[in-house]
């Protein structure tokens, strides 16, 4: 019982555990921005690197960062990564007041880079092979698995990728894994028999929204319902009642998840645990009457006849206009 | 699936012959409708009146046919059988297939083609069924409803609406070429093939000429069929009666053969028909039917004068034109006892017998004084005047509505006057200034004239008509109502009123002279009740209270009129 519930807890903390990439999922931009200005000031170089790092991850659209980050990589003696971070600072910032001081830094790291030895090699041009490839695979739909979109960003994004761009493709990356994730969890409430692999990748979906910064409805609900038809599916008859009622306690307003618990308890060979779970929520639905007729059937041929008689009159007896 | 013990199935196309694929087809295409599998179930429309389930229950098993029985489920006593040791393994919408509604396919797992929600109710106007026709495998339902004075026909009214339930009526006879009637309706004539009718209990009649008519109810049952195999009884001359209103008796040869209607062989001759009805004119006529005729009479009774109308029925369409017939005189009897309203105006006598009235004087000064009629001198006394009275009878009893005489005497009468003595009074001085004669107070005595009025009305009678005597009775209360003046030595110039109650009877006699004119004589006793003005007047004699039992007599005759 105690590792069902871990299990429970973990499924349901999976999205939220999960590394966000972009986004205010990386934290606060502005307190990255002071920290390493701090610890610049400090001469800290590495760990100015880190938050003014994270600051472009945060929010990828504030430009200073990434000329606080060029420098703080020159000081740190990382020319190649701080040269591409003026470039890209520079490009971003046509108009800037500081751009002519940034231009004369850039100009000055760029030679420092030629008579510097042993710099890693320029990703420029890798980037520009993911950044197509993230595309690609989106407009596709492709946005799991390896060579997906999802993989493709994070790549670039571990790769040391820099540029407002970035918010823009977590956003549409986000939006997608959103609408994808959703669509499945539409079919799957509008009885739609899917293939437990399609049940599955819902859950994956919305880990990579929320990497990216985006705040799908319901995740945890939903995930743990599509969870729970794959179980269910998976003929998992316990561990789909589990995620089941998971699922109603994320959100208690979606009937459809109580029924479901009705009917994986039913499966289960639990009628009267089934009954007594849809009686609380969905006590008028064709189906718990149904199932209520059944176990009285069950229990006499009497109190069948009667519930029977009781069901029929109230379900399919005209009501007077 | 937890299929039910009867199950139906259809037949399949095996054989290739022509006529006998025909008949194959003919039984695939009836088969459905009468292997239906039918769960009834019935409710109460208004609440209290579960014993019509039953009622309703058992009205369905009455009409449903004995093959078919078995593959109608009716009531939940019956269904509740019908699911003993059933199982359910599945449920809808609970298997690898999720759905909304399950109800559909779950009934229909049962086995039941069609299940029929009835709701019945009886009110004022009759019977009341509210029907629902539901079909699981096509989750179809149809409602339908209807009303009756009859149950079984407000039931079947409303099921036959939605339910395959007609049924069919064969009928052959020999002689064949009879008319066939279902409930007054011509359907055809025999050999009548299969013919379709509703379920439920009608009237077959199977006409034809010269034969003894059948008319036989049947109770069709649903998806049954009736078959009538008749022999005809020929007859020498058939009598064909209709009459209205309703009830008529029809007597033919002062036997009472039947009420309203009437259709049988007879023996060629003379026969007397008699009809009669209450509250209207009797007919009476005799008729010559020959050998190999069919008589068609077809008559509507008058009313009498008076009586309430009574609606009429249908007349039956006749095979010859119905002959006209004098209707026959009322009796003379009869004819005067049909006359209810009279109106009569004659002269009275009456003799006062005794103290017959009892009276207060006019006028306010001094004490009260009453009188009474001295009786013993000159005795007894008249009144003569003339009377009046309006009323109205039944055959036998009647009421006087209201009657009114006025009479005066014929001479000065004695009379007595009575006064109340003052308590306080002790040098017997007369306080109103009467004559003192030192012991009584004058005078004691007057000669008076009276003019007497009664009224009575509501009075109740009754006659008895021999010839053209009528002999009656009457009796009520009279109010009888006077003036009494001294016509010489006037001593009460206002003189005295009289008011008193009285109890009247009445004998008579009357004598039709010419329709309803008549000569009347009338004996009357009347019985004084009371004095309203004063009940408790003195006698002057002997200071007794005057007595309430004074009685007189007289008779009265004249001219009346009935109409």
């Amino acid at each position: 019982m105690r590792s069902e519930l871990l299990l429970g807890v973990l499924l349901l903390a999976a999205p939220v555990l999960a590394e966000p990439l972009v986004g205010p999922g990386v934290g606060n931009a502005d307190t990255f921005v002071s920290e390493g200005s701090k610890l610049y000031n400090q001469k800290k170089f590495p760990g100015a690197v880190t938050n003014f790092t994270r600051a472009t991850r945060a929010n990828p659209a504030l430009l200073p960062p990434y000329l606080n980050l060029a420098r703080s990589l020159l000081a740190a003696r990382q020319v190649q990564q701080a040269c591409y971070a003026y470039r890209v600072y520079l490009k971003a910032t046509p108009d800037s007041p500081d751009r002519k001081k940034a231009q004369a830094e850039s100009e000055q790291c760029e030679r420092q880079l030629k008579s510097s030895k042993g710099q890693p090699a320029d990703k420029t041009q890798a980037y520009v092979e993911l950044r197509a490839t993230f595309f690609a695979s989106l407009d596709k739909g492709e946005l799991l698995g390896k060579d997906g979109a999802h993989d493709a960003l994070k790549t670039l994004v571990t790769d040391g990728f820099l540029g407002p761009e970035l918010g823009d493709m977590a956003a549409k990356l986000g939006a997608a894994a959103t609408a994808a994730a959703d669509d499945i969890h539409t079919r799957a409430l509008a009885w739609e028999k899917l293939p437990t692999e399609t049940l599955k990748s819902a859950r994956g979906l919305y880990q990579v929204a929320l990497e990216v910064g985006a705040s799908p409805t319901d995740a945890p609900a939903r995930t743990a319902f599509l969870d729970g038809l794959a179980a269910l599916q998976s003929k998992e008859l316990k561990k789909a009642d589990g995620l089941f009622a998971d699922a109603v306690k994320a959100a208690p307003g979606t009937k459809e998840y109580v029924f479901c618990r009705g009917l994986a308890l039913v499966q289960a060979g639990d009628r009267k645990g089934a009954l007594k779970v849809l009686d609380a929520d969905l006590k008028d639905d064709p189906r718990t009457e149904v199932l209520r007729a059944a176990l009285a059937v069950g229990d006499s041929a009497e109190a069948g006849a009667a519930e029977l008689e009781r069901l029929l009159f109230t379900r399919r007896y005209p009501a007077d206009k | 699936m937890w299929p039910l013990e009867v199950p139906h199935g259809k037949p399949t196309l095996r054989v290739l012959k022509p006529t006998t694929l025909i008949g194959l087809l003919v039984l695939f295409v009836a088969a459905p409708a009468f292997a239906e599998k039918t769960l009834w179930l019935v409710r109460p429309l208004y609440p209290g009146q579960e014993a019509l389930v039953s009622r309703t229950e058992q009205a369905l098993d009455r009409l449903t046919p004995a093959d078919q029985r078995p593959n109608n489920v009716i009531g939940a006593r019956e269904f509740a059988a019908a699911l003993k040791g059933k199982k359910i393994d599945e449920l809808p919408c609970f298997n690898d297939t999720r759905c909304a509604d399950p109800i559909d396919p779950f009934v229909a797992g049962f086995g039941f083609d069609r299940v029929v929600l009835v709701q019945g109710g009886q009110d004022e106007a009759g019977f009341k069924f509210k029907v629902a026709s539901y079909q699981p495998a096509l989750g179809k339902t149809n409602p339908a409803s209807a009303s009756d004075t009859v149950l079984e026909n407000a039931l079947l009214g409303a099921v036959a609406k939605v339910v395959p339930v007609a049924s069919s009526l064969e009928v052959t006879t020999t002689p064949a070429g009879a008319v066939v009637y279902v409930d007054d309706k011509k359907v055809g004539t025999t050999p009548l093939p299969s013919t379709q009718v509703l379920p439920g209990e009608h009237t077959i009649r199977i006409d034809l000429k010269l034969h003894q008519p059948i008319e036989e109810q049947v109770v069709v049952q649903m998806r049954g069929t009736v078959k009538l195999d008749k022999t005809l009884e020929k007859v020498a001359a058939r009598i064909m009666i209709t009459a209205t209103p309703a009830g008529t008796s029809i007597s033919v040869d002062g036997t009472v053969l039947g009420k309203d209607r009437i259709d049988r062989g007879i023996q060629p001759g003379a026969h007397t028909i008699r009809l009669s009805a209450e509250n209207h004119k009797a007919f009476e006529t005799t008729v010559q039917v020959k050998a190999d005729e069919q008589f068609t009479l077809d008559k509507t009774l008058e009313p009498l004068a008076g009586a309430a109308p009574v609606a009429a029925i249908t007349i039956i369409k006749t095979a010859e034109p119905p002959r006209p017939a004098p209707p026959p005189p009322l009796s003379l009897v009869d004819e005067i006892y049909e006359r209810k309203t009279y109106f009569t105006v004659g002269f009275d006598y009456d003799n006062l017998n005794g103290p017959g009235l009892v009276s207060h004087r006019f006028g306010t000064g001094g004490q009260a004084r009453t009188l009474n009629i001295d009786g013993s001198s000159p005795s007894p006394h008249h009144l003569l005047g003339g009377t009046a009275e309006f009323g109205f009878f039944g055959r036998y009893f009647g009421m006087a509505a209201i009657g009114i005489s006025v009479g005066s005497t014929d001479g000065a009468l004695p009379m007595n006057i009575g006064i109340k003595q003052d308590a306080s009074r002790t040098d017997n001085v007369c306080p109103t200034g009467e004559d003192d004669d030192a012991s009584v107070c004058r005078p004691q005595q007057v000669n008076v004239r009276m003019v007497l009025g009664s009224l009575r009305a509501i009075q109740p009678q009754f006659r008895v008509q021999l010839w053209r005597f009528m002999l009656g009775l009457q009796a009520g209360f009279e109010l009888r109502i006077g003036h009494i003046i001294e016509p010489e030595n006037v001593k009460y110039t206002d003189g005295f009123m009289v008011l008193d109650l009285m109890l009247s009877a009445r004998a008579n006699v009357r004598f039709y002279v010419y329709e309803g004119l008549f000569l009347y004589g009338q004996y009357r006793f009347t019985a004084l009740l009371t004095s309203v003005l004063d009940p408790t007047a003195v006698d002057p004699n002997t200071g007794a209270a005057v007595s309430s039992s004074r009685f007189s007599q007289g008779f009265n005759g004249g001219l009346g009129y009935a109409f």
